[in-house]
């Protein structure tokens, strides 16, 4: 029984870090500039193309992740400038992407590629240390450029775009380049994520990037019942949600009752927010 | 209704939800033999591969068996998640994967259980079938039955457009296999794909002015919205030719391919001679459907003014009003 958990925890929290790239790419968008960001499910698809391409042109799978990264910045600079140069409406303009995206992907990889027989940076036979040593890694140096990222000058300077843009305007910066230079990180982390995954799964398919951008957004609204500034709580939020997947699958029951017992735990757990953190919010807000 | 309330609520909910639909776990018990079922999506068609096995497995089965049914609802993570789980659990000491998806994220964490795939159209290209714990069955069309029945039924179509959805494995490795079996027959192809339900009736428009009939693979997207399709195709007489025999009793005029529960069946005859007759899933090995079916719909017949040839009607089954009947 006990070796059964660990098998489960070991799934959640492998599945909960990759995803928490994903939190972490959308917290910066919709939390630190206020730009509600639908790119999303493009950019974690476009990066797990990127890396179904590279693996089976049978370049090195390290070299997969700083390709999926810049493939996912290019999707977000689209975003950026879609909004910011051309005045699209924030939502149109991650539909727009996605859409695009969809047919560049399926053209460059098809509908569903198998990587077996590949090496990949999980498989054929990589013990979860190992994917669990590279998961960590990973997310903690990309933990930390962020966080000091977020504290440089620069990071003022995005944190008073969402709050206040005029004063970006008074200080003579250029409100949309660093909308687009947000974007293009948030996307950059969003697409490493979904390079991850498939490598993780051992395939890529066109469908897989679906549902992304819910795993997101529940990821990051479970964060803040931890901690509402950036920190270590996105990526427990991630790894949360995962845990309430597991959970009901790990009920047995009728599946056709999964997703509404996965919503009621989601309302059950939001409920759990302290009362003073409603304070805090209350005081931000005035 | 203060918070704590609702979360008193929503506790008791799931918790007397649990208790009223709480029928699969039954945990290990002595002289069970159980096996957790993964299906990728709800589709009819899967369905009836899950009930087909079910079925057979139950009958003159050696030792009682349970199942735990689980259904990635189409989400890829779901299905990992409910494949880890089915890995770990000492209890499941076997696997169905029920569609393309499931089969690949099943295939990837358990390497010992024996796994029995159904419903994928083309194992090869998985690169699963070198792992020895995988066998079961196809779903794989057979093209040029196809292509004779659309040239005994439709003489003079001299061009035909294959529609298909663009998201899926399964259709894309079909289209071309289906338009060599039809250049065979002097038939000119035309490809028409689609990316959701909503463009399909833009779709059949489009292929009315240019072709003569509609002929697609198996795929989930055009099945799914098969009600859809039939009203847009008889709206523009154009006859549809499918390889599921059950999107003909909803409607589109005539198919050849396998009977999923049949298809389900047969899968139970082989994880039966893994579970019972020990031998290794490599050597039972991955089948194509045993049968073919040509099943053909009278209502839509009459709508398009086709008379077919005794000849084809002497190995279909007609879809009536009233249910099948087997001609002559």
């Amino acid at each position: 029984m006990s070796g059964e958990l660990i098998e489960i925890l070991q799934h959640i929290l492998l599945q909960g870090l990759i995803y928490s790239l994903v939190v972490m790419g959308m917290y910066l968008s919709s939390r630190v500039i206020k730009f509600d960001d639908l790119t999303t499910e493009g950019s974690f698809g476009l990066g797990s193309v990127t890396a179904t391409v590279a693996i089976t042109l049978g370049l090195s799978p390290w070299l997969t992740l700083p390709l999926a990264m810049f493939s996912g910045a290019i999707a977000g600079a689209m975003t950026g400038i879609l909004h910011t140069r051309f005045n699209i409406n924030p939502l149109i303009c991650g539909l727009i992407v996605t859409t695009a995206l969809f047919s560049v992907c399926l053209k460059a990889a098809g509908a569903n590629q198998s990587l077996y027989g590949y090496s990949t940076l999980f498989l054929p036979d990589a013990s979860p240390l190992w994917i669990l040593g590279v998961l960590l890694t990973l997310v903690t140096l990309l933990f930390w450029g962020l966080k000091w990222l977020l504290n440089s000058e620069v990071g003022l300077l995005l944190k008073a775009l969402g709050t206040n843009p005029h004063m970006l305007t008074r200080l003579g910066k250029d409100i949309g380049s660093y909308k687009i230079f947000t974007l293009m990180i948030s996307n950059s982390l969003i697409a490493l994520s979904g390079s991850l995954l498939i490598q993780w799964n051992g395939f890529f398919s066109i469908t897989g990037n679906i549902g992304t951008l819910i795993i997101g957004l529940i990821g990051l609204i479970l964060s803040e019942l931890i901690q509402r500034s950036f920190g270590i709580g996105l990526i427990l939020g991630a790894i949360a949600y995962q845990a309430l997947f597991s959970i009901t699958i790990a009920l047995q029951l009728d599946p056709v009752w999964n997703n509404l017992i996965k919503a009621l735990l989601i309302v059950a757990l939001i409920q759990l927010k302290p009362k003073k953190m409603i304070q805090e919010s209350a005081i931000q807000r005035t | 209704m203060s918070s704590k309330t609702i979360v008193i609520l929503c506790i008791a909910c799931a918790v007397v939800g649990i208790f009223l639909f709480k029928k699969n776990q039954k945990t290990s018990h002595q002289g069970y033999i159980t096996i957790g079922i993964l299906q990728t999506a709800s589709h009819p068609a899967l369905d009836q591969v899950r009930e087909g096995f079910i079925h057979e497995m139950h009958r003159n089965a050696k030792e009682p068996i349970h199942f735990v049914v689980q259904n990635a609802e189409g989400s890829l993570s779901q299905a990992q998640a409910i494949a880890s789980q089915f890995h770990s659990q000492r209890n499941i000491q076997a696997i169905l994967a029920i569609g393309t998806p499931a089969v690949q994220a099943i295939a990837r964490v358990e390497k010992n259980k024996p796994i029995f795939i159904s419903a994928v159209s083309d194992p090869e290209s998985l690169g699963i079938l070198q792992s020895a714990n995988i066998c079961g069955t196809t779903d794989r069309i057979n093209t040029e039955a196809q292509a004779t029945l659309t040239s005994e039924l439709l003489p003079h179509a001299d061009t035909i457009t294959i529609l298909y959805s663009l998201g899926e494995a399964n259709s894309q490795s079909m289209v071309h296999k289906i338009a060599s079996s039809l250049q065979e027959k002097d038939i000119q192809t035309q490809f028409v794909g689609v990316y959701t339900e909503s463009e399909i009736a833009a779709a059949v428009h489009t292929i009315a002015r240019k072709s003569k009939a509609i002929i697609m693979p198996a795929d989930n997207l055009l099945a799914g919205a098969m009600p859809l399709l039939v009203k847009e195709t008889c709206k523009h007489q154009l006859p549809l030719i499918v390889s599921d025999p059950l999107c003909v009793f909803q409607g589109a005029l005539a198919a050849i391919g396998a009977d999923y529960q049949d298809l389900g069946q047969q899968t139970a005859t082989l994880a039966k001679q893994v579970l019972f007759d020990n031998l290794s899933p490599e050597t039972v090995g991955v089948q194509d459907p045993a049968q073919l079916h040509t099943v053909i719909n009278q209502q839509t017949l009459d709508h398009l003014s086709l008379v077919p040839s005794e000849q084809v009607l002497s190995h279909s089954r007609l879809v009536t009003s009233e249910g099948v009947s087997h001609v002559r």
